[in-house]
């Protein structure tokens, strides 16, 4: 049978273009604000080249911000899927830390005519991304929403995002993250390293340099043991090679996708970031 | 020298012609309240040798004083039995113990701390002691000093200890007269000082004795000429100076205003005016010397006037002013502002860090520290200030980064009597104590990050820039009093007719392959803009490094260095 349920994400989840075309996937881009002028965010009509916009990031005289697209824009999505599918699942970022959510349901209002099950993934780029594509997997197999739904709650809990800063200067600023704005680590720099699980964006360490940050990251990633899915994560960095070589043994494919991160998070944490988005065996 | 003083000063009894009659009569045994008479003789001779024990350092840098150490934790273990009426030598000898144990300061503080907790340990409740009880309780001194240290090193304040404890014992066998004992186990005592050079190579290649095993020398000695009748201190002024010193430790607090020490040098001071004199000028008034020589320590509310006054008695030396009202101010603030949820990392988890200077204590705080205990080089706090300050905090787990190697063991021993689960990271360095912090991670428990935080020393190379405190060959450097010297990772590295000369060369022999940031903590001797020019000059020697410049206001040293 063929199957008759397809998944929309945001462009906040980073699915390389590619999968998402062979996956079926809806990507909606975010937008993001650079002084007077809106751009979507992707590679979209209109969008900013990320490569673009993390060179510009240090120098750009207001801070970019990011919002979320109309309501919609989701319709629009959705609409376009009525043939296609029977049922909609819309997995989209954390709840928490974006009003994408809101969004995304209320695009589906819009839309009666075909059900749409949101979903809050609770996670950004690669994490949302591992979970969108799993779930479209899962739909390519044949099962209904419920199952996909079902399934993709299931494996929440084992998605993690795992990230090294090279400043917490951008966190700081984006007033997203409560501990990044407290006095912490005004002293003296350091570089942060970030998980987001569940939703919550959180310090799990920091160093100084560069190289131990490093270590400290891949000593994170080591302790989820057995991975099921692995994505290196960067804001264009100068070591990533390096980085990919350190992960080799971690990861469960040969060449683990490397994406850089969204513009709507990256505005968030920087240049020079490195992380990962893991999905832990059970 | 010092010891060729000593041997004068401590001439067998029979060369005495003024020895009352009384003494020759053979002395069997010592209740408590003798007993309180030895251990305030012990803390008044050990005063008057306090600066010269000082002198004693390895290293000639402002460091680590174990003479102000020790003396401070015989004050403590004084204060504990002064108006105790209890002739029960058992029960003096475990108060002073506990004493000693809460006042607790420095390495040899500590271990001397120890040894009075095994002294007191084997004397149990007996009414009395005598020469076996003696014996027996020098062993068991011995054997709990050197079960506090976890590599007990020879050559220090423990060979001593044991040497006592053994000639104790041999001692023993030919008389019952306590009196004869004593006498033999302070030649043994001295003896052993003597020695402490051919067991610790450091220390004969510095040219001195172990500070902390001629101060246990001096502790039985100034009990030794007690018992034999002679005056220690028949200063009834000092004697009040002493006890005012007593509550020191209680009010310092209270103080708020400056801390001043400095040394007099001239050629006839008058003691007892120049006490006078500075004990109407503020709180916690301590004036100890000889006309030579006087040490002054006073809080007051402007240290110009204490300066200006002993400026105007002889040349001034070693002249230190801390400001109490800033640290006060600082501290009530800290109170007043409850740290939010979000600045404490780790919830459940507490930290306590020592440090000295307003911009080190900023540094630990932001890093996570929740208690900066005020010390360091020069001034090491108290196992009682470390205790308190553990207590002090919310958690039941306490992690406590001690900063500099002289407070380890306080820090260990602080663990050990609070009632919380207390782990110490054995950091000897700021720098350290900072790699540690850093390595904090807010999802792993206790274990983890005390592992975490113990291995993340290693991460960091330290160094010092400070004058050296006198003349001295080491490490094959011949270096000058008041020469400008570095040091890497607490070794002396280097010395140099300049500052910047200094802390370049130092730098050179700190750097490695794996370099990536230098830091700069100036100290309070040290402006803004010559930390910045220095940091110009090290941004061209070394392009691809980040150099960080952070004002650390530590006294002393002039920079501490931190490469990594």
């Amino acid at each position: 049978m063929v199957s008759r349920v397809r998944i929309v994400t945001d462009s906040t989840s980073d699915v390389p273009t590619a999968i998402a075309e062979q996956l079926h996937i809806t990507v909606v881009p975010a937008y993001v604000q650079i002084g007077a002028r809106s751009y979507r965010e992707g590679p979209f009509p209109g969008g900013l080249s990320r490569e673009a916009f993390y060179a510009q990031l240090p120098t750009m005289p207001d801070v970019p911000t990011t919002a979320v697209p109309p309501a919609h824009e989701f319709a629009a999505a959705y609409r376009d899927l009525i043939g296609q599918a029977d049922e909609v699942v819309a997995i989209v970022v954390a709840s928490n830390l974006s009003g994408m959510y809101n969004v995304a349901h209320l695009g589906a209002r819009e839309v009666p005519e075909l059900p749409v099950h949101v979903i809050d993934s609770g996670q950004v780029t690669m994490g949302l991304g591992w979970m969108a594509i799993i779930a479209a997997e899962a739909a390519a197999e044949g099962q209904s929403a419920a199952d996909v739904v079902a399934l993709i709650e299931g494996i929440r809990d084992r998605v993690y995002v795992y990230a090294m800063l090279d400043t917490l200067e951008y966190l700081r600023r984006s007033g997203r993250v409560s501990w990044a704005r407290t006095k912490m680590a005004q002293v003296l720099r350091v570089k942060p390293i970030i998980q987001v699980y569940r939703g919550e964006v959180s310090n799990v360490g920091r160093a100084r340099t560069r190289r131990r940050a490093v270590d400290r990251l891949i000593e994170h990633i080591r302790a989820l043991g057995t991975l099921d899915r692995l994505a290196l994560l960067h804001t264009y960095s100068p070591d990533l090679d390096e980085f990919q070589a350190q992960l080799s043994d971690l990861s469960p494919t040969a060449h683990p996708p490397t994406v850089a991160v969204t513009t709507i998070i990256g505005a968030h944490v920087g240049p020079q970031g490195l992380g990962v988005a893991a999905v832990a065996g059970r | 020298m010092l010891i060729e003083a000593m041997e004068r000063k401590s001439a067998p009894l029979k060369d005495q012609k003024d020895v009352p009659v009384l003494q020759r009569r053979t002395h069997t045994t010592t209740d408590g309240q003798e007993f309180k008479q030895l251990i305030k003789a012990s803390l008044d001779w050990l005063q008057q040798h306090q600066s010269a024990i000082n002198s004693l350092n390895v290293y000639p840098v402002p460091d680590g004083d174990t003479g102000t150490n020790m003396a401070l934790t015989m004050q403590s273990a004084w204060a504990e039995i002064k108006d105790l009426p209890d002739h029960n030598v058992g029960r003096v000898a475990h108060k002073m113990a506990y004493g000693a144990l809460m006042g607790a300061r420095g390495n040899s503080g500590v271990i001397l701390s120890q040894i009075w907790r095994g002294f007191s340990r084997s004397l149990d409740e007996k009414e009395v002691y005598r020469v076996e009880d003696l014996v027996a309780a020098c062993q068991e001194a011995t054997t709990t000093a050197y079960k506090g240290v976890v590599k007990p090193v020879e050559g220090t304040i423990l060979t001593v200890a044991r040497a006592v404890a053994d000639e104790a014992a041999r001692a023993a066998e030919e008389t019952d007269d306590l009196v004869s004992v004593l006498e033999h186990m302070v030649l043994a005592a001295r003896e052993a000082v003597k020695l402490t050079p051919s067991l610790l190579p450091v220390l004969a290649e510095a040219g001195v004795v172990d500070a902390g095993g001629q101060g246990l020398f001096i502790i039985l000695d100034g009990m030794l000429r007690r018992m034999r009748g002679e005056l220690v201190f028949g200063d009834a002024d000092l004697i009040d100076a002493v006890d005012l010193f007593s509550h020191d430790l209680e009010t310092v607090e209270a103080g708020y205003g400056y801390d001043v020490q400095f040394l007099i040098v001239g050629p006839d001071l008058d003691v007892s005016a120049i006490r006078e004199t500075i004990t109407s000028m503020g709180e916690c008034p301590l004036v100890v010397g000889e006309p030579t020589m006087v040490k002054v320590h006073v809080h007051v509310p402007d240290p110009g006037v204490p300066i200006s006054y002993g400026a105007s008695l002889g040349s001034l030396q070693d002249v230190v002013v801390e400001d109490m009202q800033a640290q006060y101010k600082h501290f009530i603030a800290e109170q007043e502002a409850p740290l939010l949820p979000a600045q404490r990392p780790v919830q459940n988890i507490g930290i306590v860090a020592v440090a000295m200077g307003d911009g080190l204590v900023r540094v630990l705080e932001s890093l996570g520290a929740d208690i900066v205990v005020h010390g360091g080089q020069t001034m090491n706090p108290s196992t009682h200030d470390l205790l308190e300050a553990i207590d002090g905090l919310p958690t039941e787990q306490v992690i406590l980064l001690p900063n500099n190697g002289n407070v380890i063991l306080a820090a260990e021993q602080a663990s050990s009597l609070s009632q919380k689960r207390v782990a110490v990271i054995p950091c000897r360095t700021i720098p350290q104590g900072i790699a540690a912090l850093l390595a904090i991670n807010s999802q792993a428990d206790f274990e983890t990050n005390v592992r975490a935080m113990t291995s993340a020393i290693e991460d960091v190379a330290t160094g010092e820039v400070t004058v050296a405190t006198r003349s001295v060959t080491l490490n094959g450097l011949k270096i000058l009093d008041g020469q400008i010297i570095g040091l890497h990772n607490e070794e002396l590295k280097v010395t140099a007719p300049t500052l910047k000369e200094a802390t370049l060369a130092l730098l050179r022999q700190m750097d490695s392959d794996d370099t990536e940031i230098i830091t700069l903590y100036y100290g309070q001797d040290v402006t803004e803009d010559d930390a910045n020019e220095l940091a110009q000059s090290l941004m061209l020697d070394w392009p691809d490094y980040e150099i960080e410049v952070v004002a650390g206001g530590q006294p002393h040293y002039f920079y501490i260095l931190s490469v990594e």
